[in-house]
């Protein structure tokens, strides 16, 4: 069972879209993405001196005739390029409920996986959460076609987000370390964590070689929350952890002023790394997200 | 308009509108909001933190049961709108017991002359005009508060039986009355004059009178000896004006049957009736006198009653007085302390009935021992002590070298020459039988007189002095040998009855006392305030404010099925000389005035206020349920 966004004329229009990369990246079959590999592909890539066993098809006659050695064309390969999409399955993409944070966040990850599979692109979804990282593997194989959107979809639809805490970077690691492929890499969360943990997670990306695009999504009432001049005990979603906290109109504004300031840290963060940067708030629309802001990102074509 | 409250102790609720905010800071939780990431609210500045009574905050429903509650507080508390009443007339009626007295020209009393007087000043009050009535007794309680008009009011207002409230008191009610009452006018209707009254031209005295001269009973009080029971002499003191010159009987009664046991004539000169005159102590007019009458030998009946009787048709000008009632006391038992160098001289004294005898030798005596409370009386028997003890004693023989008595020449066997008639210690006494072996003459002082003179001079003297009776004879009265030496034994008894009766004489019964026939003994202060039926009368109601007197007499009692009979006793002189002053404890006045015998118009504001809390009451319950858990 697809989620209610996934109509026909949604996934009519994901398909005219195309994963985007600023480099490229060798797939494993051929697809619709320029691979550094050379290939016999239509776009011309540079000339090879001819030797033995080469096709005879590709010599440049012309240049043969010009310079009287034999030249051989050479053409850009087109591949598939593998798409990991990493979902936040913390317990901090829960709430506040209704802003429904894990299932915006779910359309967009399923949204960006129908666009790879539709594009031929090998396509592989993890799931950032405590279960996750104790029982069953974090992160799907890489699948193919997009006959298989439905399944991703299901396990997707299966998963809620967790309970307990979660260690970002060990459970990244322990996702990039399963037969990751370098290609296009998406993290979706809200990043409500310490900046030092992203810090540590971009890392890693760097290094399998992955072009990642951070995808913040952010409920409504964390950026405009209710007040409690009474005092209320805010209790972290994930460590339980608890504090009393008078939170009133003054409160309020430190807390706003905060938050924009670790988002714009996180921003700063991933500009720094070369990483895109996307915000999506809960209660916008996910598909003018994906047809609209994601393309203006660059992250689609 | 103005508003005022007819239970201003309903506000005491507003006391307890804290406990309302108890529930809401008991209940008060904070609430648990899980937030995705904690490191964003830990150490934010809060203004209400800081601040000791910004953590308390109570929800809006709080506010509007709390509104609920003084609304039905201020309900509780009865508040009305009164209508500004025009300035009127304060009209003070004079309701104490001298107003019964009879006016000496027109004979009518003096208390329907000040009603008629009263009716007449109600007919010049302009229509429209807030008139108040007030009496003295109770002092300045308003009537018509109950709407009625003014001349019913006048029907039912009567003069009382208690006695006049002080001038201080007075004054004070009329300038009340006169400065804040607000009336523009205060007419006091007495017979007296009232010193002290503010000097205000809104204030007026109309006095009416003067009243016929009054004779009247001032002290009724029966005597019943401790060793003759049967025995029951009666004291009768009348205040009498000093140009009296009615005829008139003094008869006393058998409070129950009414058969007569006895009287006195006015006219009559008997021995045992003793002028007292003017007594200044008393608190008597200087134009008034007194006599005392004595009744001896009368038969033995539960209540006594004493009333004067006119001849003639000349009215007296109170009869309120002209009666007492006296109730026939349980015989006592003698407490007697003789102090004697030969304590064996009083076995004779040991062995008289009702009598108690305690013997102690001169230098155990301990003044400051010896009290009332412990003895009847003290005889020093050969002996003295330094000072008159604070007990009626009788010094029987004292010695030459006493401090208290001067002593005469001592005589073996003097004769009698002469004696007291009608004194107590001579009666049943044949006084010329008594012939003592060995005396000594004593002389007189001031404060005692001799009894019994002999040859070798005064034998036997009797006075008082600070409220003590003491006896001092001349010889030896010990030991008493009964019918073996009859005018001796005869004037020991005497004697001790003599000091015997002291304590009743010195504290008379006061005003307003109720009697009970059974008891036998007066309970003051102990006695409920029955509701009394005269009859033919209704129920009397006693005033609630001022001193209950009641009216003297008889009353028959019925409670719970039983009856009683009740005698009142009227036992203050000072109630039979009218315009005397008697301080009075007062209780709290109503100065409220009332409008013409209708009430002020009144508007009443607290049906509105249980209206409106009803209303939120409503509100708050649609509230309660609109709102989300």
């Amino acid at each position: 069972m697809l989620p209610p966004l996934f109509t026909p004329p949604y996934l009519s229009r994901l398909e005219t879209l195309r994963v985007r990369t600023r480099r490229r990246f060798p797939g494993g079959r051929p697809g619709g993405h320029p691979s550094p590999r050379r290939g016999s592909g239509l776009e011309f890539a540079e000339y090879r001196r001819y030797a033995p066993g080469d096709d005879l098809r590709y010599l440049d006659w012309n240049l043969f005739a010009r310079t009287d050695k034999l030249y051989v064309k050479q053409f850009q390969a087109e591949e598939e390029l593998y798409t990991s999409l990493f979902l936040d399955g913390s317990a901090s993409m829960a709430g506040p409920a209704a802003d429904r944070k894990f299932a915006s966040a779910r359309d967009v990850v399923l949204s960006l996986a129908y666009v790879a599979l539709a594009g031929k692109d090998a396509v592989s979804i993890a799931l950032l959460g405590p279960e996750s990282a104790a029982r069953q593997p974090p992160a799907s194989p890489y699948v193919r076609g997009r006959q298989r959107f439905v399944d991703l979809a299901e396990r997707l639809a299966a998963q809620r987000p967790g309970r307990g805490s979660v260690h970002v970077v060990r459970t990244l690691a322990r996702c990039l370390q399963q037969s990751h492929h370098a290609g296009k890499a998406v993290w979706v969360s809200d990043f409500l964590f310490p900046l030092a943990a992203l810090r540590d997670g971009l890392s890693l990306f760097r290094g399998v070689n992955s072009e990642l695009t951070v995808i913040q999504v952010l409920g409504r009432g964390e950026l405009d929350p209710p007040v409690y001049p009474g005092g209320a005990r805010f209790t972290d979603s994930e460590n339980a952890a608890q504090d009393l906290v008078y939170f009133d109109a003054r409160a309020k504004r430190a807390y706003v002023a905060r938050l924009e300031r670790h988002n714009r840290e996180l921003a700063g963060l991933c500009h720094q790394a070369g990483v895109r940067y996307a915000r999506f708030v809960g209660h916008a629309d996910v598909a003018d997200f994906v047809l609209r802001e994601l393309p203006r990102l660059g992250l689609l074509r | 308009m103005s508003l005022g409250l007819l239970s201003p102790a309903g506000l005491v609720l507003l006391l307890g509108l804290p406990l309302l905010a108890l529930p809401y800071l008991l209940r008060r939780r904070h609430p648990r909001v899980v937030v995705p990431a904690l490191f964003l609210y830990a150490g934010l500045p809060s203004g209400t933190g800081r601040r000791t009574w910004g953590r308390v905050r109570l929800p809006p429903r709080f506010f509007l049961q709390l509104l609920i509650l003084l609304l039905l507080a201020a309900a509780a508390a009865r508040p009305v709108l009164r209508a500004d009443a025009t300035p009127g007339v304060a009209l003070v009626l004079d309701t104490s017991a001298s107003m019964q007295a009879l006016d000496a020209a027109l004979g009518e009393p003096l208390f329907v002359q000040a009603k008629a007087g009263l009716r007449a000043a109600l007919e010049q009050v302009p229509t429209g005009r807030c008139v108040a009535i007030y009496t003295t007794n109770p002092l300045g309680a308003a009537e018509g508060h109950d709407g009625q008009a003014p001349e019913r009011l006048l029907d039912r207002l009567t003069a009382s039986d208690t006695p006049d409230p002080d001038d201080e008191a007075l004054a004070g009610l009329l300038g009340r009355l006169a400065t804040g009452g607000g009336f523009e006018r205060v007419v006091f209707f007495t017979d007296r004059e009232v010193s002290g009254l503010p000097d205000d031209a809104r204030l007026r005295v109309e006095t009416f009178g003067p009243a016929r001269p009054n004779v009247g009973i001032h002290a009724l009080h029966v005597h019943r000896s401790p060793f003759f029971p049967d025995r029951v002499q009666a004291g009768v003191r009348v205040g009498l004006p000093a140009d009296d010159r009615a005829s008139w009987r003094l008869v006393i009664e058998d409070g129950r049957t009414g058969r007569s046991l006895g009287s006195r004539s006015a006219a009559s000169v008997d021995p045992a009736e003793r002028e007292i005159g003017t007594d200044d102590a008393g608190g008597l007019r200087a134009s008034s006198r007194q006599r005392t009458f004595a009744f001896s030998d009368l038969p033995r009946t539960d209540v006594y009653r004493v009333r004067i009787a006119f001849d003639g048709e000349r009215a007296d000008g109170l009869a309120l007085d002209n009666e007492a009632v006296a109730v026939l006391p349980e015989p006592a038992t003698v407490s007697v302390l003789l102090v004697s160098p030969d304590p064996e001289a009083g076995d004779g004294l040991a062995r008289i009935a009702n009598l108690h005898l305690t013997r102690l030798r001169p230098e155990e005596y301990d003044p400051a021992r010896t009290t009332r409370a412990q003895y009847t009386c003290v005889i020093f028997h050969l002996t003295t002590p330094q000072v008159l003890p604070d007990v009626p004693a009788a010094f029987l023989l004292p010695p030459e070298d006493n401090p208290l008595f001067r002593l005469g020449d001592a005589a073996p066997r003097p004769a009698v020459t002469d004696w007291t008639l009608g004194h107590p210690l001579t009666s049943y006494l044949t006084v010329p039988l008594l012939a003592p072996a060995y005396a000594h003459a004593i002389r007189p002082a001031a404060w005692n007189r001799s009894i019994i003179e002999s040859t070798a001079g005064a034998l036997v003297l009797a006075g008082e002095r600070n409220g003590r009776r003491y006896v001092v004879t001349g010889f030896d009265l010990l030991p008493y040998l009964g019918r073996a030496n009859l005018p001796a034994s005869i004037l020991t008894l005497n004697v001790l009855n003599w000091l015997a009766d002291t304590d009743a004489a010195a504290r008379p019964l006061p005003t307003g006392t109720v009697l009970s026939p059974r008891a036998g003994a007066a309970e003051p202060g102990t006695a409920p305030r029955p509701r009394l039926r005269f009859p033919g009368e209704a129920d009397f109601r006693p005033f609630e404010q001022a001193v209950v007197l009641d009216r003297q007499g008889l009353y028959r009692l019925r409670e719970d099925g039983t009856e009683r009979l009740l005698a009142v006793n009227l036992t203050n002189a000072d109630e039979s000389t009218t315009g005397r002053p008697l301080r009075l404890d007062i209780g709290g006045t109503d100065a409220r005035p009332e409008a013409n015998g209708q009430p002020t118009p009144e508007h009443a504001v607290w049906p509105w206020l249980i209206l409106a809390s009803a209303v939120l009451c409503c509100g708050e319950w649609w509230w309660a349920g609109w709102r989300p858990a």
